[in-house]
């Protein structure tokens, strides 16, 4: 059996990853000094709308090497976060060169958030349905250069204080409400994609008209402006709809009024 | 033939002048509606004082004179109109101490043409309208040998008579059950013209010889006028103005922000004590640019751009009086380093009327915004010469200043692009895409209104009238988009939730108001709030405006 493991930037919802046996890795998250990875999301949340400002570290090698050695009985296949945004992947590769094995194959999904976690998704999909761990690692640049990620935040404060946006700051005013719709680069790099005023028009704006997708991934965070209703237009695009909130993790990055979307 | 003195036409001009005073205000009153925007009047008799400013009555070679002013001088849609007839009118004159009837009539036909020249897309039932009614009249009449007494009367009477069939023409006169004011204000100039000379008439002055041109042969103008025009040119001299920064100063128009140079905090405060508009002003020329003083009866409200706001308000507050609401806002912070570093061959430069969405429409990295208030063509084209680097892009927030602005760009032999919008909030949302990275061409395809854009006025009625079918009491509150009403109602917040709610599509979620700080704090917006749950509000408060709100519901 394959295993697929993840990191924390991929938020599922737990059906999901308790069907398809994901392995979660947890990014390590501080307030100041304290350690708060654990700390329940919706205080996570109430800390961060008071104006709290909260950081990430790398997963160690360490971690990885222990997870990778508790499945040493199957061939794993490690999704991560895009190498353009976080040093993470090199861990997991410098874990995987530690154990000498060579049916561990890193995958740098080149994104983040839903999109991460849909390409995990998938290839745990075509594990369970009997892909070999060759066509797998064949199959995984395939997906991830077919998914296309688009997110929207609230304002660009937390991605510029995470040094996560390289371009794009021209985009957006202080004043007047504009949500700035993001994308990722092919380097996996944050860049801006277009501007929009409300999420209908983001929708239209990232959906390619008369398309119909397979899936679609959403994340949305705690205090987001997403509502039910403008999700029962998407589920109109595809076959299949999933949608998940975020964890400590993703809203250090997005700040708490923010929503993601994965489409494949 | 009939020969009249040349200076009779001054004389007739500057009667004009007179009786368009005298009715000015009730031009004004003709267009109060959608928003009163009443200005008519007063433009086309400014256009036509500053065009006849210095042109004494016993000068005979006052045409050129006239035509410089009268281009420099119009303000408005209709006082640009007008310059244009008298430009394209007395250039196709001579200055001989006598004119011919033959000459009179084809002076007016000469106006006629270079004033349609200058519209973009003539509307049936305007000001142009009236004048080449009249001008067919005037024709008709040499043609069958009348006199000039009776061709100026028949003339007269027939801008009059289709003056009444406006409302005919143009749906929204009908609506507001108005005729149109730019046509009314040219009634009177002829008016005026026509008493002027019928007294002359009277008195004999008017010279009568047999010999006669015959029929009116049109074609001869065409190159006359072709001429006249090349003499033109010569004569727009544009006096550089000097420097933009340490000294601005243009009746009409005022800087309030360039974003590459600015100082660094944008201040407002209010005092109590009015009256003492200049004093401020001048106060404030020491420490800064960007100066708005806005008095209204019982208070002034002051902003300025400056490095030193502790001593603004030190010395207002010493020589003045009292200050309260003070706000210092730090423009460094708001400014993005990075755009100043892009190498662009355009600048967009954006005219407003309400100064208070100049903070807003700044967040979209435009270049240059400046608060104008019916600048004329010669404004503009200063304006044009101060501002350096390659091609412009206007983006002007009231259509009524198209005209002007293009005729500016013309003037000054700039290349650009002037583009219109019905007023700040349509400029803005057109405006959101825009990208200061982008180049000149690109930018123009960005900038537009998106699909299905609208965006309602809130006002309140100036007067007991009938409009788009509806019967309308003085101070009740309306709803109106483009030219329709579609909320009324004597109560503010019930007039404005049934527009939201008349406006609002499916998938509706955003209603943005632009407030008019008179009605920015109060309990209604909450109100409509609690009525409106499923919305989210973003509200602005865009200073003082000549509206209630400006909304728009996506």
């Amino acid at each position: 059996m394959i295993k697929v493991i993840v990191d924390d930037a991929a938020v599922f919802g737990e059906e999901l990853r308790e069907e398809y046996d994901i392995t979660v890795l947890n990014h390590p998250v501080y307030f100041g000094e304290e350690e708060v990875a654990n700390l329940d999301y919706s205080v996570f949340c109430e800390r961060m709308k008071k104006g709290e400002v909260s950081r990430t570290t790398l997963i160690s090698p360490g971690v990885f090497k222990d997870i990778y050695e508790r499945n040493r009985d199957n061939p794993i296949i490690s999704v991560h976060l895009s190498s353009g945004l976080s040093g993470t992947i090199q861990s997991a590769r410098i874990a995987a060169e530690e154990t000498g094995r060579q049916d561990i194959q890193i995958v740098d999904s080149l994104m983040t958030l839903s999109g991460e976690a849909l390409l995990a998704f998938l290839i745990a999909k075509r594990a369970k349905e009997g892909a070999s761990f060759d066509e797998l690692k064949k199959m995984a640049t395939e997906i991830r250069d077919r998914i296309k990620l688009y997110f929207t935040i609230e304002n660009l404060t937390y991605l510029e204080r995470t040094g996560r946006l390289s371009k794009g700051k021209a985009m957006m005013g202080n004043l007047f409400r504009i949500k700035p719709v993001l994308t990722l680069d092919r380097e996996g790099k944050i860049i801006p994609f277009d501007k929009a005023r409300t999420n209908v028009q983001v929708i239209n704006k990232i959906l390619d008209e008369g398309k119909r997708y397979e899936y679609i991934f959403i994340n949305r965070s705690c205090y987001s402006d997403l509502k039910d209703s403008t999700v029962t237009m998407l589920k109109e695009k595809c076959e299949h709809l999933y949608i998940a909130g975020m964890n400590n993790t993703c809203l250090t990055y997005t700040g708490p009024r923010a929503w993601t979307i994965a489409m494949y | 033939m009939e020969k009249i003195p040349t200076i009779l036409i001054i004389e007739m001009l500057k009667s004009g002048l007179d009786t368009l005073y005298k009715y000015k205000n009730y031009v004004n009153s003709l267009n109060v509606f959608p928003v009163p925007d009443g200005d008519t009047g007063s433009n086309m008799y400014v256009t036509l004082k500053d065009a006849l400013e210095g042109v004494g009555s016993r000068e005979n070679k006052g045409f050129k004179k006239i035509i410089n002013n009268a281009i420099y001088s119009s303000r408005g849609n209709s006082g640009t109109i007008l310059s244009m007839f008298l430009k394209g009118s007395l250039s196709s004159l001579n200055n001989d101490k006598y004119i011919s009837d033959y000459d009179f009539v084809k002076a007016f036909c000469s106006g006629c043409k270079s004033a349609r020249k200058c519209l973009d897309k003539p509307v049936d039932g305007t000001i142009i309208t009236v004048m080449e009614a009249a001008r067919e009249r005037i024709r008709q009449d040499y043609d069958r040998g009348e006199e000039l007494d009776i061709i100026l009367k028949n003339g007269l009477k027939e801008a009059q008579e289709t003056l009444k069939k406006t409302p005919d023409m143009l749906p929204i006169l009908k609506k507001a059950n108005v005729v149109d004011a730019g046509g009314q204000g040219f009634v009177y100039i002829l008016q005026g013209m026509y008493e002027r000379f019928d007294q002359v008439y009277r008195e004999g002055n008017v010279k009568k010889e047999k010999n006669s041109f015959g029929s009116f042969a049109l074609s001869g103008i065409k190159a006359n006028l072709n001429h006249t025009l090349n003499n033109l040119a010569e004569n727009i001299v544009i006096k550089n103005i000097g420097n933009i920064y340490s000294n601005f100063r243009l009746p009409n128009i005022t800087k309030i922000w360039r974003r590459d140079i600015a100082f660094k905090y944008d201040v407002e405060f209010i005092t109590n004590v009015t009256g003492k508009e200049k004093e401020i002003t001048s106060i404030l020329r020491k420490y800064g640019d960007s100066i708005i003083v806005v008095e209204t009866d019982v208070a002034t409200k002051v902003h300025v751009h400056t490095n030193e706001p502790e001593k603004v308000f030190e010395e207002i507050s010493n020589k003045i009086g009292e200050l309260r609401n003070k706000t210092v806002e730090d423009m460094d912070q708001q400014r993005n380093d990075v755009i100043t570093k892009f190498q662009k061959d355009y600048q967009i430069v954006v005219l407003i009327k309400n100064y208070g969405f100049e903070k807003i429409i700044r967040d979209f990295n435009v270049d240059n915004i400046f608060h104008v208030n019916n600048p004329s063509v010669n404004e503009i084209v200063k304006l044009i010469d101060i501002i350096d680097g390659g091609k412009i892009i206007f983006l002007v927030a009231d259509n009524n200043l198209e005209i002007v602005t293009k005729q500016a760009l013309a003037n000054a032999e700039k290349e650009g692009k002037v583009m219109s919008f019905k007023n700040e909030v349509y400029l803005l949302n057109a405006i959101i895409n825009y990208n200061p990275e982008d180049q000149y061409e690109d930018t123009l395809k960005k900038i537009h209104i998106p699909e299905n854009f609208k965006a309602v006025t809130i006002t309140e009625s100036a007067k007991d009238c009938v409009f788009d079918g509806k019967k309308l009491k003085k101070g009740e509150f309306i709803a109106v988009t483009g030219e329709n009403i579609i909320a009324s109602s004597l109560k503010l917040d019930r007039c404005i939730d049934d527009a939201i709610s008349g406006i609002k599509a499916e998938f509706s979620s955003l209603v943005t108001m632009y407030v008019d700080e008179r009605y920015a704090n109060q309990a209604i917006l909450e109100k409509i709030k609690s009525k409106q749950k499923q919305m989210e509000f973003d509200i602005y408060n865009v200073g003082k405006t000549n509206f209630i709100m400006i909304m728009s519901v996506e």
